[in-house]
């Protein structure tokens, strides 16, 4: 479903972040991107959400071709992408509830759609019950769920994750986890980077190593070590 | 598409009433800015009005030998009065003609010397008309010089408000001038502070418009609700200033309506109303999408 093609992105400053990364992702597959602080865990989802291109290479995310992808393109390409992170970027004058219809808003939907799929999305993360919160009232552990249900909430293909679990504690993060790995058997791939060793290691599934920009493991029962 | 139409107008709006202070002292400059300028264009457009009135109209005098009796004169008057394109005439005579020539020169003392100097009354009597057209000139003038009359005439004199129109007309390029200047002036500065305050409510809203981004919300969906907001803006600055408008002419009509009617003031107001409506709402909006449309140019990156 996605193939990072000889991937190298060199940074202005040259600042080397990923150098000649090549690996896919199947179809709802579960793939943990693991390294230190630094070693291009970020740099590689930002290039697949488009945010930055690749300085060589080829990112090809199913029928698309990202690097030669047009400009106008662009919005309806991220909609296949659903993304967490970790500072949750909830917007905090408005409730939950507000937070995910948001998404469903931008993607033109209509209101008697969003008043139906957003407490649905809001059932299967387990918050349903704040949904009139602000996100200021919430937990940690709540916030990074609402926005989960803003990622998932329009079926994406792919679940992109940066360090969703770098503020929670060790009890929200094992649920957090859980969640991933639910959206996971729902059918829809996740791309989980974290430096977090006891999660990657309850996970079980494929772990990709970075260190410096380059992958230096990819086994599919991968546990983290260096 | 409909429904996204209606959202960003929604949003749109929004902002306008988020930040309502702001808002309102865009709002407020675009009605100057816009007021001015109207009233520029209006007032060209009166002074050009009356010109061309005052144009239409001649003075004619006539001047009589010394001599001529009264009746002749008042047959001649009633003569006159027949003509259709003669308004009015009004008889002068000759002790009235030395009154306001006394009244007109009493700090002259030379004159007033000179005056008691010749003893009697060397004023001649007169009879001043008025007329709709310049054409009656040739057929007064004619009929007096001409017909029966013609032994007790003296001259037939006409101006054509000749001062009066230059006057005006030198008035109204000055005011034109002026309030063109000025107006451009207001202008630039109610684009200046609209686009002040988009860019602020583009600040205010950076982290949302970053998560819409993120999120897959098109170029068009991030930028409407600013041209939106800007157009709203533009708008009741617009409605404002037609109201302002409209609140200056029926204060006019109800006082010193006499002087207003008679330089056409009112009835250009009325004639103009849509066609004014039409520059300032117009102008508003023109003004509003300008500002948000530069505005979120530079600063959305989108």
């Amino acid at each position: 479903m996605i193939y990072f093609d000889n991937i190298t992105k060199i940074y202005p400053d040259n600042c080397v972040a990923l150098s000649n990364v090549t690996f896919s992702v199947a179809k709802g597959e579960f793939i943990s991107i693991v390294g230190r602080s630094g070693a291009g865990k970020s740099t590689l989802l930002r290039l697949l959400l488009a945010e930055e291109e690749p300085t060589k290479g080829n990112l090809v995310f199913e029928d698309i071709n990202i690097t030669k992808m047009s400009q106008n393109y662009l919005p309806y390409y991220r909609r296949r992408i659903g993304m967490v992170y970790q500072d949750y970027k909830l917007l905090s004058q408005k409730t939950v509830f507000e937070n995910v219809a948001f998404a469903l808003e931008i993607f033109g939907k209509n209101d008697s759609e969003i008043r139906r799929t957003v407490p649905q999305a809001l059932e299967l993360v387990g918050i349903l019950d704040k949904a009139n919160n602000l996100p200021g009232q919430l937990s940690g552990g709540e916030q990074q769920r609402a926005v989960m249900a803003r990622a998932i909430i329009s079926q994406p293909r792919v679940l992109l994750a940066d360090e969703p679990t770098g503020d929670l504690d060790v009890y929200t993060t094992k649920e957090i986890i859980k969640l991933f790995l639910k959206v996971n058997r729902l059918g829809t791939a996740v791309i989980l980077a974290t430096h977090n060793r006891e999660v990657v290691n309850t996970i079980q599934k494929r772990v990709i190593v970075l260190d410096r920009g380059k992958v230096i493991r990819d086994e599919q029962k991968g546990r983290y070590y260096l | 598409m409909l429904t996204n139409f209606f959202r960003v107008f929604k949003l749109g709006w929004q902002e306008v009433l988020r930040n309502i202070g702001i808002s309102l002292g865009t709002v407020f400059i675009m009605l100057i800015a816009l007021s001015l300028l109207a009233g520029t264009l209006f007032l060209r457009g009166i002074t050009e009005n009356l010109i061309g009135t005052l144009k239409e109209k001649v003075d004619i005098s006539v001047y009589f030998n010394l001599s001529t009796k009264e009746d002749d004169i008042l047959k001649v008057k009633d003569k006159l009065d027949n003509f259709p394109e003669v308004e009015e005439v009004d008889y002068i005579s000759r002790e009235e003609a030395l009154k306001l020539f006394k009244e007109k020169h009493k700090d002259d003392s030379k004159i007033m010397e000179a005056l008691t100097e010749i003893g009697n009354n060397p004023l001649p009597a007169s009879l001043n008309l008025r007329a709709s057209s310049a054409n009656t000139y040739a057929a007064v003038s004619d009929f007096l010089k001409k017909g029966e009359f013609k032994s007790s005439i003296d001259k037939v004199n006409y101006k054509q408000n000749k001062l009066i129109i230059e006057k005006l007309f030198s008035i109204s390029n000055l005011i034109e001038k002026g309030g063109l200047g000025i107006g451009f002036l207001l202008i630039f500065i109610a684009v200046a502070v609209t686009f002040n305050t988009i860019r602020l409510t583009i600040y205010s809203r950076r982290k949302e418009i970053e998560i819409m981004k993120l999120i897959g919300a098109t170029d068009w969906f991030i930028r409407g609700p600013f041209l939106v907001q800007g157009i709203v803006l533009g708008l009741f600055g617009g409605i404002l200033s037609f109201i302002l408008f409209y609140g200056v002419n029926i204060l006019f009509a109800s006082q010193g309506s006499e002087i207003f009617a008679e330089i056409g003031f009112l009835n250009f107001f009325e004639k103009n109303v849509l066609l004014l409506l039409l520059i300032q709402l117009g102008g508003g909006v023109f003004l509003g999408i300008i500002s948000s449309f530069f505005a979120s140019q530079k600063y959305l990156k989108v």
